[in-house]
């Protein structure tokens, strides 16, 4: 015979199945308490843990109280009915509760996960709220040294100068520029390129130099990063390539690296999209920014086709994973803008493409 | 059984000896002296202070430690001892006669956002429950199916000493009439345990 410590009150005493009884005797005088099977009754009470109360139905105010859960079986095992309905009950509080007490920690894990992956999908525009031009040139300038030796930029090449009269030319046609303090470097990179780094700086590789048949080439490269500078989209990529990590790390605490690193490509093909909108959206004011100033934007476009021409192979499927644009559907785009917004006369930039070349 | 004799009070005022140190940032060992309602002292608690290993892991652990609060009556005759096990979490404290015979325990259960005890007696039994919500911090209502028991309450003893000093009142009430003396001095225990768990902190 299985017998449970209980209260009768808070009078301690041990309860037992007695044949047809629960009955209760106190440690204190003895005293039985008898319950009938047939009638009795369970409720589950208790505002930190599950007490099991039993009293018979005729009798609700005699109740015993036990507060071991094999109670319930030991009552099932002696064929009281109801006592599944009550081990369902105890069993679905049970649930309620862990999951009330485990609510919290799983909403404070998915935020910390889906924070800094949210916040690398912020557009600029918001981001450019939340981080002020005066800090974004601190973050570019804490930046610089990396990016000088990672790309060999030359500190005070002679073509900087050029470069400066040239974007001062862009500027003096375009107000929204007039507020932004840019700053110009080279790179020895021979690969034709160009790219902007936080804190305003645009980083032009002496490839483009090289490649250039026209200096309207030159300056639709300048026109797009500065359409890249003028939106903020250097600060979006930042803070994406940064929650990208943190959400990385974070999941690999949880989850393991490999699986983390999966979950996070995946979220990275998404990411590509807004890359790829980023591009499109610098060609664009690129492109407005160059016929403000009368520059000829035939540069620019020339300029995509040798890219295309360069690498005919590249499928839709690579679009797909890359972060730029297919260079045919620059040209495309940026052909279409022509016809909308055709050159106005065209001024004589104060920079020619020899004076450049010269410095290479 | 021994501990106090409380049969006849429905109130305890206890009150915490500060001691200079306090001032200055350093934990004392905590003394209280625990009054009747007409403030008579009923007697003493003290929490035993180990040498100056025990005062330097007051300093730096807090209640993280094992310790004893030892309660004496007015002529210095030790009655109760309330025994406090290491625990990383869910603290509890058992109290026992000067014999060594157990009267009682209070135990933290988990919680998110209020603080729940148990207050079980001598076979683990819980026999009353205690939960105190965010918004009465300085409240705890001993609940026993639905009914209150008792009740401990914080009482300030004046903004000077409230400003600079850790130094509490704390008023026991036993509202039910059937509680034992047993029970009473239960609760009589777990209000300094509160203490030292909850307020023994600096502002």
């Amino acid at each position: 015979m299985t017998s449970f410590d209980a209260l009768y009150g808070r009078t301690s005493g041990v309860a037992s199945i007695q044949g047809p009884y629960l009955v209760f005797t106190s440690h204190t005088d003895g005293r039985q308490i008898k319950i009938s099977l047939k009638n009795i009754q369970v409720s589950i009470e208790g505002i930190n843990s599950h007490h099991y109360y039993f009293f018979d139905k005729a009798n609700p105010q005699e109740r015993i109280c036990i507060q071991d859960k094999n109670i319930l079986m030991a009552l099932s095992r002696a064929g009281v009915a109801q006592i599944e309905k009550t081990q369902q009950e105890a069993n679905s509080r049970r649930w309620r509760r862990l999951a009330l007490v485990a609510s919290p920690f799983v909403v404070a894990i998915a935020l910390l996960i889906a924070t800094p992956v949210f916040i690398s999908f912020l557009p600029a525009s918001l981001l450019g709220y939340l981080i002020s031009p005066q800090q974004e040139k601190r973050i570019g300038e804490w930046l610089l040294p990396m990016v000088r030796l990672q790309f060999h930029v030359q500190e005070g090449h002679p073509a900087q100068a050029k470069m400066r009269i040239l974007l001062d030319h862009l500027k003096a046609a375009n107000p929204e520029l007039q507020e932004l303090y840019v700053e110009i470097y080279i790179s020895q990179d021979p690969v034709p390129n160009a790219f902007a780094v936080p804190g305003n700086k645009i980083v032009i590789n002496r490839g483009i130099f090289k490649s250039a048949e026209s200096i309207d080439e030159i300056v639709g490269v300048l026109a797009h990063e500065l359409g890249h500078v003028e939106q903020r989209h250097v600060l979006k990529s930042l803070s994406g390539t940064l929650g990208k990590i943190v959400g990385t790390l974070m999941l690999a605490a949880l989850i393991g690296p490999d699986q983390s690193v999966a979950i996070m490509k995946t979220a990275n093909f998404l990411h590509l999209k807004y890359s790829r909108d980023d591009e499109t959206a610098a060609d664009k004011r690129g492109f407005e920014f160059l016929h403000q100033a009368h520059v000829s934007t035939a540069g620019m476009i020339h300029f995509f086709e040798k890219l295309a021409k360069q690498d005919p192979s590249f499928s839709s499927l690579m679009v797909f994973a890359s972060t730029h644009p297919a260079s045919e559907d620059r040209v495309h785009f940026l052909s279409q803008m022509a016809k909308e917004l055709p050159d106005l006369s065209p001024v004589a930039l104060p920079v020619e493409l020899q004076e450049l070349k010269a410095l290479f | 059984m021994t501990g106090f004799n409380l049969n006849h009070l429905r109130a305890v005022l206890v009150h915490q000896v500060h001691e200079i140190g306090e001032f200055f940032g350093f934990e004392t060992r905590n003394k209280y002296q625990i009054l009747d309602d007409q403030q008579g002292l009923i007697g003493y608690a003290a929490e035993q202070q180990k040498g100056i290993f025990g005062f330097i892991l007051r300093q730096y652990l807090g209640h993280w430690r094992k310790f004893d609060v030892y309660f004496f009556t007015p002529d210095r005759t030790l009655t109760m001892i309330a025994h406090h096990p290491f625990r990383w979490f869910f603290q509890r404290i058992e109290v026992r006669t000067a014999q060594g015979k157990l009267l009682g325990a209070l135990q933290r259960r988990f919680s998110v956002l209020s603080k729940r005890f148990d207050v079980e007696n001598e076979r683990g039994m819980t026999i009353m429950e205690i939960s105190s919500p965010i918004w009465q911090l300085w409240t705890f209502t001993y609940m026993h199916q639905g009914n209150q028991l008792a009740q401990v309450k914080k009482k300030w003893s004046g903004l000077f000493s409230e400003a600079f000093t850790d130094k509490d009142n704390f008023l026991v009430e036993f509202t039910s009439p059937t509680m034992s003396d047993q029970e009473k001095n239960v609760v009589t225990a777990s209000a300094v345990f509160i203490d030292l768990l909850f307020f023994e902190k600096k502002r």
